[in-house]
């Protein structure tokens, strides 16, 4: 009976994630420069040809711990990210991700997380 | 003339332990005063996140209920658990016949008409404490290539428990380039943080302490910066703990690679509240963190966690950090304690994959 027990508590614990997990549509080589970079004295400068011909693009930048830092969107590429905040203040050293999601003139949408590191 | 030995011993601890909490009470006052001026920090660095398997799969909740070396993390008071105390069926009898006497040798009524200070020694000197050392270990592969390895140990010492502990992170293969848009090659991001602790127990209560250093590895260039952290662990009945956490009590980072001015890191709280029916051994766990020196946007997250015992020496967790649901399980055979969790990270990117492994000796 409790062999039972712990294989439909298994089976329980399984079905949220799969029922949580979304797929992830690659998007190709992007390309962050400088990396790493110094928002005192550089921008960040995202582009790739797999988005060139993206009709529009919006990107979010998360701290290690995957908390929002930043969002924008750009209506062409490369865009810029100047390492700062929404209310101005310069990001903490450290390592950050950005995504990337890109919608194309066919309504497909592709998603790309890039590390950058903030010097 | 051992009695006396003893006595006096404990008397020089005593005074020891006072000036240890004086001297550390005075150092949190005097840097949160300092770096009050600082500005504030923007960015979550990795001390600030949990991991391990039994952290993850509580939901983070352990802040009230945690009780071997990964205290240094999570709250410093929790290793006032590793204290030595070891009641065998013996050291019970032993203990009896200290406060009662034997039927052949009495204690004299003369014995207990010392002063409030003398009982309380006397009382103390009944726990018979011995040498206890444990060791904790954990390694967590999380999603966007980050992986983290924890390790501390703890011991009793000073009439309270030390703790030394690391942190280490690291993502390896970031493309670099350099500002024409050029490649150069893959490069590295490292983050590696050194604890030490001190907690103690005061009746219901224990109290912890930490100090941490962190250097930060940022591809080439590094920055470092440094914290003081305290904790608080009660049990106002038997059922009952709460926690108190209190990260970056005082703390500073180095603000830029290129430069030597440091910003003031944010002061993050954690609360616990566990609910642990009697001969159960099912923790029931709710609890949130704030960062009360947030500036833009909300970051209260809400905790919730449950253990279940399945057998006598396995159980089940369950956790909910914020809209993070965490699953684990563990086994504890007493001197060794192996837990696994997994747990779905926030940006819904993929599955992460906690162990952890604790010994006792």
């Amino acid at each position: 009976m409790r062999k039972y027990v712990i294989i439909l508590t298994a089976i329980l614990m399984a079905a949220p994630f799969s029922l949580m997990h979304s797929k992830n549509r690659g998007i190709g080589t992007i390309r962050a420069y400088p990396n790493p970079f110094n928002p005192s004295s550089d921008t960040l400068t995202v582009d790739g040809s797999s988005i060139n011909s993206a009709t529009a693009v919006s990107f979010t930048v998360y701290d290690f711990n995957q908390e929002e830092i930043y969002s924008g969107t750009a209506t062409s590429v490369p865009f810029t990210w100047s390492g700062y905040t929404k209310s101005g203040k310069r990001v903490s050293p450290g390592l950050y991700f950005i995504r990337i999601i890109a919608t194309f003139s066919d309504n497909a949408t592709g998603l790309k997380y890039i590390k950058v590191i903030v010097k | 003339m051992q009695k006396e030995n003893r006595r006096r011993m404990q008397k020089k601890y005593k005074h020891l332990k006072e000036i240890i909490m004086k001297k550390t009470t005075i150092l949190i006052f005097l840097s949160a005063i300092l770096t009050t001026g600082l500005s504030a920090d923007t960015g979550g660095r990795p001390m600030q996140g949990i991991y391990g398997a039994e952290t993850v799969g509580k939901g983070g909740t352990v802040t009230a209920t945690v009780n071997n070396p990964s205290a240094i993390f999570w709250n410093p008071a929790g290793l006032a658990h590793i204290n030595g105390i070891t009641q065998t069926e013996e050291s019970i009898e032993k203990e009896a016949e200290e406060a009662f006497g034997t039927e052949s040798n009495p204690i004299p009524e003369k014995f207990w008409e010392g002063s409030n200070e003398d009982k309380e020694e006397k009382d103390k000197s009944n726990a018979l404490r011995s040498f206890e050392m444990q060791i904790f270990t954990a390694y967590s592969h999380l999603t966007l290539d980050r992986q983290v390895a924890l390790g501390a140990i703890g011991f009793t010492a000073l009439k309270g428990t030390i703790g030394i502990g690391f942190l280490g992170t690291q993502v390896l293969g970031i493309d670099g380039y350099d500002s024409s848009g050029a490649s150069t090659g893959a490069i590295d991001y490292q983050f590696g943080a050194v604890i030490l602790a001190y907690a103690w127990e005061s009746g219901p209560s224990k109290f912890g302490v930490s100090g941490t250093y962190m250097s930060e590895y940022l591809g080439g260039p590094s920055v470092n910066g440094a914290n003081l952290n305290a904790g608080w662990q009660f049990d106002p009945i038997p059922i009952i703990s709460l926690g108190v956490n209190l990260q970056n009590i005082a703390g500073m980072y180095q603000e830029t690679a290129a430069t030597d001015s440091y910003e003031k890191m944010d002061t993050i709280m954690d609360l616990a509240l566990a609910i642990l029916p009697p001969s159960t051994n099912i923790e029931i766990l709710f609890g949130f963190r704030n960062n009360l020196d947030a500036e833009e946007t909300s970051s209260f997250t809400s905790r919730m966690g449950l253990v279940i015992p399945i057998t006598q020496s396995m159980f089940l967790m369950g956790g909910v950090e914020g809209e993070n649901l965490s699953f684990g399980a563990g086994i504890n055979l007493n001197f060794l304690k192996f837990s696994y969790a997994v747990n779905q990270d926030p940006l819904r990117t993929g599955f992460q994959h906690h162990v952890d492994l604790n010994f006792k000796f």
